[in-house]
């Protein structure tokens, strides 16, 4: 079989691995692409860091000699051999090795080597115990991103230097090879835009060797808060719960996660808003052209199977405060207490917060939208507590909203199997075409109405052998392209055998 | 969140109580609320450039089911002082930005020298063991010096150079604990009763002494009877040094209020009360005001005593009157002046005497001996009603000061001091019986007689002399008519029936009230 070629595909799933090398703590470099069997990358966009593992294939007992001790640098690069691809460079650090055990050949061992990101072993590593006073809260990720987690490598092992950076930021752009990816542009620099973070500002943040968010979306409003000896990545997880978009104030959603790319703190509301990054079908394989050759692209861009999981659970909807809710708080220095309502309906948009135009339940039909005691929450509150605050410091009312669009983001998630692609990372929109699954009567119905549409990217396990790069996507939606169906009278027993 | 149960991560109250211990490093609350800002141990950095004090949340203070916190009502929640240590809790749990604090916590000070500051002034390790030396000698100087500052006001207050006010975790402004108690327990030193010369105990013992009294003697203030075990006295002592002591010790029972000036009152086991003011003082009631002394009283004022009465003063001496005035004496008065005496009345001095008047009569006739007379009647009725009074009539509408007569000089009356049951009197045999009253003024010669379970003890009296008649249950007695100071002599009081005492009281009039107890014979005790 014939080899890839950094820019050329040979067939489906053809990966390029530039580099894999292991740093030990002592500083001594090593590669092991070599060696390597497989390994697995996670990208969660409900996970502050990228994870993973590596299985390498050791006749040098590398565990006593390297040695593996748990705190080595793995630098990974490896691409998807399309033509306008750039590497994914990747550091991680490994913290255990999970399994370690003789090879079926008996002439060397695998070993199984978890890794996280780096910036994951430094949140452990620190804590926050700072106060922010008058502040917008993008402003206090920012600050404690960049105080406490950000890693300089190029006093680390030079895994990642400026002119990497300046080309994401580049690709950030230009990056395109798919029609739907369109001349938007990606995610990232929707995003980059509507957060005010530009290239300017990264590449200052770049020319410092340090490696930044690469995201902000701007927040509303200034806060005040002292954050008492929390990890980073939990201190700015408890920032997100308080966080509102600038643009949009019903954007408050806000997540912090890492893909390929790097750090984004965005409202996920926002992401759901963006053009779609690539298309995939689910389609039978055989993808030829008019000459009867394969076409790769379409190819690599098939779910190969997927599975839906826990679609339309209303009661864990209900229990979780999708549906309807009420806050009750009370001000203790106002004396004051107050009850405020939350219901789908009227929090729904077919535009500006939503993946998809039409919601998953026609909830005002049902009694979902009353049962506002489904899910009650009580929050102390106080004003003038703060120095400089003048009314209350948290912005509950965005509480209820903030926990429905989290959970409504879950109501239809799609796990899809498909050839890897260095390209697609979570955050992005996937545009997703299936059949009907409908008898064979409805011809005209070729599109399943409920599943194709839009869907949110919200995590993906990429698997890469030397020969093979395969992908397991997380794909999620809060709403449908159609309208749900208002059926009066019962055609299905008529029409089903 | 840890909780991915919302009923409980996101309801307060069943969201875990997360307490916590800190300091309360500013007090001056913007809204007065009592609030105080403290560094939480665990949770905020003691580096105050990653977290000044001001950005330190203000934390609500929880008051005692005793106090109210409404509308004024209630104690002020006032009263932490910067360098507490106190404990807490957060409202919104992990949260931790509404810190509320539940209680104080005391300790033992000690001298902790902010090593980290030294560090960056002398070098070596020698250098370092000689600065430690001299600083601690100066702290123990300090302490020493400021072991006098019992009443000291915060601002006059030496700050402590053993707290360090650039790290969090102390008092910014270096003044608690206060250098004076370092290496001491924070309880007050008069409820654990140590080191008692320097508290307000020795203050307090430098009393007056040999005050005089009018004529002749003196007294001298007590001192304090202090002798407070631990854990018996219950001290409260405010910043500037006031101090209230509710002393449970037995046999040693105090209660004590006290100015930082060094005013107080102290109540003493036995009930005596020192009420000492070492400024000027003002009693004002708007209204009535009774005292009563039954012992002695004794006022001494150094200066000028001034009275002025807007309407008449009454004064009424049972014993002996005697006025000593050492310089001059002028007695104006606007209207007429009776000067009655019972006695001999002797006018002497040792200069000239001078009388100025239109016309002096002596032993008038006529016109003018009735005038006076009339004017001698109306005294009489006058003090009469007094007694009465005195005696506990209800409504001055019962006293009848025209009747009976008014005795004469040597005349015996009675009065009923205590009616308990049927008891009724009457003047003479024609007369109807009628029910006794507290009060009630009779003569020599009147009848009295009571039921049965029933008693009555009258309050005698015959110009100086005087005595008490008790009247037993079933008896018919009379008021005597005369009284006698001999006790071997029968007082001429007649008991028809039943059982009656008399007391004859040795000088004057006795104001006490007690009944005798009943006795077989009619006798008489002095």
């Amino acid at each position: 079989m014939a080899q890839a070629t950094p820019d050329m595909m040979m067939k489906p799933g053809d990966v390029v691995i530039d580099e894999i090398t292991l740093r030990s703590y002592s500083g001594f470099t090593m590669s092991v692409k070599g060696l390597f069997h497989q390994f697995v990358i996670y990208e969660d966009i409900f996970s502050n860091f990228m994870s993973g593992y590596i299985i390498l294939i050791d006749s040098q007992n590398l565990a006593k000699n390297f040695p593996i001790i748990g705190a080595e640098t793995l630098t990974i690069s490896y691409k998807t051999p399309l033509g306008t691809s750039n590497p994914v460079r990747l550091v991680f650090r490994t913290y255990k090795i999970s399994v370690q055990t003789e090879t079926a050949q008996q002439v060397g061992q695998m070993i199984r080597l978890e890794f996280v990101s780096h910036h994951a072993i430094k949140s452990m590593q620190t804590k926050v115990s700072k106060s922010f006073i008058n502040m917008p809260v993008s402003k206090m990720v920012e600050n404690i991103f960049n105080e406490y987690l950000a890693i300089d490598y190029s006093e680390n092992d030079g895994a990642i230097n400026n002119n990497d950076i300046a080309s994401k930021v580049g690709r950030m752009v230009s990056n395109s090879n798919s029609p739907l990816q369109a001349s938007k542009g990606g995610f990232e620099s929707q995003v980059a835009a509507a957060s005010g973070l530009t290239k300017d500002n990264l590449a200052k943040q770049e020319d410092q060797g340090k490696i930044g968010l690469k995201t902000v979306v701007e927040t509303f409003d200034s806060r005040s808060y002292v954050l008492p000896y929390w990890t980073p990545f939990y201190a700015i997880n408890w920032l997100a719960h308080r966080a509102r978009a600038k643009e949009d104030t019903s954007l408050c959603d806000y997540v912090l996660f890492q893909n390929s790319d790097g750090y984004h703190f965005a409202p996920i509301s926002k992401l759901k808003t963006l053009e779609p990054a690539f298309a995939y079908t689910n389609f039978p394989p055989g993808f030829r052209d008019n000459q009867g050759e394969r076409m790769f692209l379409a190819e690599m861009r098939n779910i190969h199977s997927y599975v839906i999981e826990n679609k339309t659970d209303k009661i864990k909807e209900q229990s979780i405060g999708m549906l309807a809710s009420a806050l009750l708080t009370h001000d203790i220095t106002t004396k004051k207490w107050n009850t405020t309502h939350f219901t789908y309906d009227k929090s729904f948009r077919n535009e500006g917060n939503s993946v998809d135009r039409y919601p998953i339940v026609p909830i005002e039909k049902t009694d979902y939208s009353s049962a506002v005691e489904s899910h009650l929450r009580f929050y102390p509150k106080s004003t003038f507590t703060m120095e400089g605050k003048t009314e209350v410091n948290d912005p509950n009312e965005i509480v209820l909203l903030r926990q429905s669009l989290l959970a409504r983001i879950n109501s239809i998630n799609l796990i899809a199997s498909c050839y890897g692609d260095t390209n697609v990372k979570v955050g992005q929109i996937i545009d997703f075409r299936t059949e009907s699954k409908e008898s064979t009567k409805k011809q005209d119905k070729f599109e399943d109405d409920y599943l194709s549409g839009r869907y949110l990217l919200t995590a993906i396990k990429h698997e890469v052998t030397d020969r093979e790069h395969l992908m397991t996507m997380t794909l999620s939606k809060d709403s449908h392209a159609e309208p749900i169906a208002d059926v009066k009278k019962s055609e299905l027993s008529a029409e089903n055998p | 969140m840890a909780n991915s149960d919302p009923m409980r991560s996101d309801f307060m109250g069943k969201n875990g109580f997360i307490w916590w211990q800190g300091v309360v490093e500013d007090i001056y609350d913007p809204l007065k609320l009592g609030r105080v800002r403290v560094r939480v141990l665990g949770w905020h950095t003691d580096d105050k450039s990653d977290i000044p004090t001001k950005d330190l949340p203000w934390a609500h203070v929880v008051m005692p089911v005793n106090s109210t916190s409404v509308s004024g009502k209630g104690w002020s929640p006032t009263g932490l002082v910067q360098g507490t240590w106190v404990i807490g809790f957060f409202r919104d749990g992990q949260n931790s930005q509404e810190p509320v604090v539940l209680g104080t916590i005391g300790g033992i000070n000690t001298v902790n020298i902010p090593i980290p500051d030294v560090i960056a002034q002398v070098g070596s390790k020698e250098q370092l063991a000689n600065w430690v030396q001299s600083k601690q000698a100066e702290v123990l100087q300090s302490i020493e010096k400021s072991k006098n500052d019992v009443g000291i006001k915060p601002y006059q207050m030496m700050k402590n150079p053993t707290v360090d006010t650039i790290r969090g975790f102390s008092d910014p402004e270096g003044l608690y604990p206060l250098i004076s108690r370092m290496g001491e327990a924070d309880t007050n030193r008069l409820a654990r009763g140590d080191d008692l010369d320097n508290t307000i105990i020795k203050k307090k013992n430098d009393s007056l002494e040999y005050c005089p009294v009018a004529l002749y003697g003196d007294w001298t203030e007590p001192k304090s009877p202090y002798a407070a075990r631990y854990p018996f006295n219950h001290v409260y002592e405010s910043q500037a040094g006031h101090v209230i002591e509710y002393d449970d010790t037995p046999g040693a029972e105090r209660m004590h209020f006290y100015h930082c000036s060094g005013s107080f009152t102290e109540i003493h086991p036995l009930g005596s009360e020192v009420h000492k003011v070492v400024g000027n003082a003002w009693d004002i009631t708007l209204n009535d005001k009774m005292i009563l002394v039954k012992g002695n009283c004794s006022f001494n004022a150094n200066k000028t005593l001034k009275i002025l009465m807007g309407k008449d003063l009454e004064i009424e001496v049972f014993g002996d009157t005697k006025m000593l005035t050492r310089g001059d004496m002028t007695l104006d008065v606007g209207g007429n002046f009776l000067h009655k005496v019972g006695g001999t009345y002797t006018l002497a001095s040792e200069g000239n005497m001078v009388m100025i008047a239109p016309r002096i009569d002596l032993n008038p006739e006529g016109e003018n001996a009735s005038s006076i007379k009339t004017f001698l009647d109306k005294a009489r009725s006058f003090v009469n009603g007094m007694i009465q009074k005195v005696s506990g009539v209800q409504s001055t509408s019962e006293i009848q000061v025209t009747k009976p007569t008014p005795p004469t000089n040597e005349e015996v009356t009675a009065i009923f001091a205590k009616v308990e049951g049927r008891v009724q009197y009457r003047a003479t045999i024609n007369d109807e019986w009628k029910p006794a009253h507290v009060g009630d003024p009779l003569l020599a010669g009147y009848e009295i007689r009571s039921g049965l379970n029933s008693y009555a003890v009258l309050n005698v009296t015959q110009g100086k002399k005087s005595g008490t008649l008790t009247i037993n249950s079933g008896t018919v007695a009379k008021v005597p008519n005369e009284i006698s100071e001999n006790s071997n002599v029968a007082t001429k009081i007649g008991v028809t029936k039943g059982k009656a005492d008399f007391k004859v009281d040795e000088v004057g009039l006795s104001n006490d009230f007690k009944v005798v107890p009943p006795s077989n014979v009619l006798g008489v005790r002095g």
